[in-house]
């Protein structure tokens, strides 16, 4: 079972091994972006858990315009956010903010020069949520803040202060390491 | 998704830039487990063969049967059956032995009556010569030591000879006392006491293991039932309506085996705290005997284990009452009991997800810890009587342990929270097999009265 159209037919039918083949082949790039809206790694799996289940799920839903993969990262984000909105740690426009202190020190920064992803990924995972949710939507996903807006249910001025402070946040971050 | 771009600067460049084609993160095994576990069953491929009934159907379905059938047998040996003919033969015989009043035994029925459940039946089988008439002037029996040749007298027509003194310990000693009339044998034959339904909450830890799951049950009810008898007692007369109140408690632990995404297995440990209240409202007619003005009232529990007695007492001996003064009681009961459950069920459940529906089903081992009947209040509205001393009289509690055995049956709902939580909520039934015996079904399952004056 090899070519992607055998491989969702397979899944439509409720073909276990198809289903199996169909998460393996998308894993690791799901988790990659679901690394990216989670707090850790363990909450990273959960949101991977629950949307995967939503794409066998919904799977007859997915039309066949566009690739399946684009289909399958557009669940996630979407289950991302029901995620942390679950978790209420979509902050909400009047609430302040607390910024994790990750210290001067942090080995992690120290040591950035090697695989700079993963890095970045823990860098993203010490940003607030809502700071590190716009930035994901707006810099790697490509919603407008029009778009951002509709999906957090804040304003559009908002989702813009947001987003350049998860980046000022992220370049400070960045030039400790960088400079290390 | 916009599929406009906006322009982007160095920072925006370089998060794309960093994740491009980056996939060297993978997940955990147990993440394709867990997803695995909220699929649907996969569809059997075509042309396969129709699969063999796993052993787990099969021990579920044994185990059941086995439990049913033990608990059905025990059942059968907990509660004594008396067969109608041996309580009018056990009774007879007392009465000729004390009294040697052939007369009486000649008005009964013939000893040849058997069990049954239909109350018509029962009650067609009282003696034909009890007439209302006679009823009116059936004998009473005083509570009295009397003759030494003799612990019984009986009355003919109401008249009352000379009273004999007499120790206040023998008058009050019930066992020594037989009953002067057979109690018309009223063996009620309850096969099922189906309870009220209730709803449980089981918040559910699951996946300990792939197939292993822990629940906690929590279930409260609160029922309320009217029980109606009409005594055919030539000494008694019912006022109709026993209230009885309940409230279920339950609490325990269980566990859950899945097979597959439909078929699980279920069992574990339920202690239930059951509190019951009746309310009884007998209705009795003064007749005075020699050695006083007392009338006592007897509530018997199951197998006569707990004797109830309630005493009015205080009048003056000179005190004129009229003839047939009816005297009627209000006497509160209240029984607490305590148990534990094994459950064993099969659980069949719809493969969805997060929400699903399923029934279980399976046998229920119940080993009941303890029972105690206490009197909460007793009253009377008679004018000429009231209640010695303490009210509610003293009762010496009882306990009893006992092993029964029925069904489960429910059916309900769960919702996944996430993957180590679930909430499962169902009204349920229970059903158990009982055998009572006497006047009123429950608390009161034996109703004698003895009065004495």
């Amino acid at each position: 079972m090899n070519t992607e159209e055998q491989i969702l037919q397979g899944c439509l039918a409720g073909d276990r091994q198809a289903q199996r083949t169909l998460y393996e082949r998308f894993k690791n790039q799901m988790f990659v972006q679901c690394l990216r809206y989670a707090d850790s790694r363990e909450e990273a799996e959960d949101i991977l858990h629950e949307g995967f289940v939503k794409v066998f799920r919904d799977l007859h839903q997915y039309s066949g315009q566009g690739p399946l993969g684009a289909w399958i990262r557009k669940v996630m984000v979407n289950t991302a956010l029901q995620q942390l909105r679950k978790n209420q740690r979509l902050i909400p426009t009047t609430q302040i903010e607390h910024v994790p202190d990750t210290g001067d020190d942090d080995p992690v920064i120290q040591a950035f020069e090697g695989n700079n992803a993963r890095e970045l990924i823990r860098l993203l995972q010490s940003l607030p949520a809502g700071y590190r949710t716009v930035l994901n939507l707006y810099v790697l996903e490509g919603y407008s803040h029009k778009e951002i807006a509709e999906q957090l249910q804040i304003n559009v001025s908002t989702s813009k202060s947001q987003l350049l402070r998860a980046k000022e946040m992220l370049r400070k971050k960045l030039e400790k390491t960088l400079n290390t | 998704m916009a599929e406009e771009l906006h322009p982007k600067d160095g920072l925006e460049e370089y998060l794309i830039n960093a994740f491009e084609g980056y996939e060297d993160e993978t997940p955990s095994d147990s993440v394709w487990q867990h997803i695995e576990g909220g699929l649907p069953a996969p569809v059997a491929p075509a042309g396969a063969i129709i699969r063999p009934i796993a052993w787990k159907w099969a021990a579920g379905i044994a185990a059941s049967l086995l439990f049913g059938g033990i608990g059905w047998t025990l059942l059968t040996f907990h509660q004594k059956i008396e067969t109608l003919s041996g309580i009018v033969e056990d009774k007879t015989r007392q009465i000729e032995a004390l009294s040697g009043a052939d007369s009486i035994s000649r008005s009964l029925p013939a000893p040849s009556l058997a069990l049954s459940s239909d109350k018509s039946a029962a009650a067609a089988q009282t003696p034909p010569s009890l007439s209302p008439q006679r009823r009116e002037k059936a004998p009473i029996l005083p509570r009295t030591a009397a003759a030494p040749e003799s612990e019984i007298t009986i009355y003919e027509n109401g008249v009352v000879p000379e009273p004999e003194p007499e120790s206040v310990a023998a008058s009050t000693s019930f066992d020594k006392v037989p009953d002067p009339l057979p109690l018309h044998p009223r063996a009620t034959l309850l096969p099922l006491n189906a309870s009220a339904p209730a709803f449980k909450l089981v918040p559910e830890k699951q996946r300990l293991s792939k197939n292993i799951a822990i629940k906690a049950v929590y279930a409260w009810q609160v029922r309320q039932a009217a029980h109606e008898d009409h005594g055919n007692d030539p000494r008694q007369s019912f006022s109709p309506g026993e209230i009885r109140s309940q409230t279920d408690m339950r609490a325990g632990l269980g566990i859950r085996l899945r097979d597959n995404h439909i078929v699980s297995f279920e069992t574990g440990l339920e202690y239930r705290y059951r509190a019951e209240e009746a309310v009884h409202r007998p209705r009795f007619r003064y007749r005075r005997g020699p050695g006083g003005s007392q009338f006592e009232y007897q509530l018997l529990t199951p197998g006569n284990a707990n004797k109830v007695s309630v005493t009015l007492a205080g009048i003056p001996a000179d005190t004129i009452i009229p003839e047939n003064e009816p005297i009627e009681l209000s006497i509160k009961t209240r029984q607490v009991v305590s148990s534990i459950n094994l459950p064993l069920a099969i659980r069949l459940s719809t493969p969805t997800a997060p929400l699903q529906g399923y029934i279980r089903a399976g046998a229920l081992l119940q080993y009941r810890i303890s029972e105690r009947l206490e009197i909460v209040e007793a009253s009377t509205s008679s004018p000429y009587f009231s209640f010695p001393g303490d009210n509610p009289p003293n009762v010496a509690p009882s306990t009893r342990q006992s092993v029964s055995a029925g069904v489960v049956m429910g059916v309900g709902g769960s919702w996944r929270a996430n993957r180590h939580m679930s909430i499962s909520a169902e009204p349920y039934l229970m059903m158990s097999a009982s055998r009572q015996e006497g006047h009123m079904p429950g608390l009161a399952e034996g109703l004698s009265s003895n009065t004495f004056g």
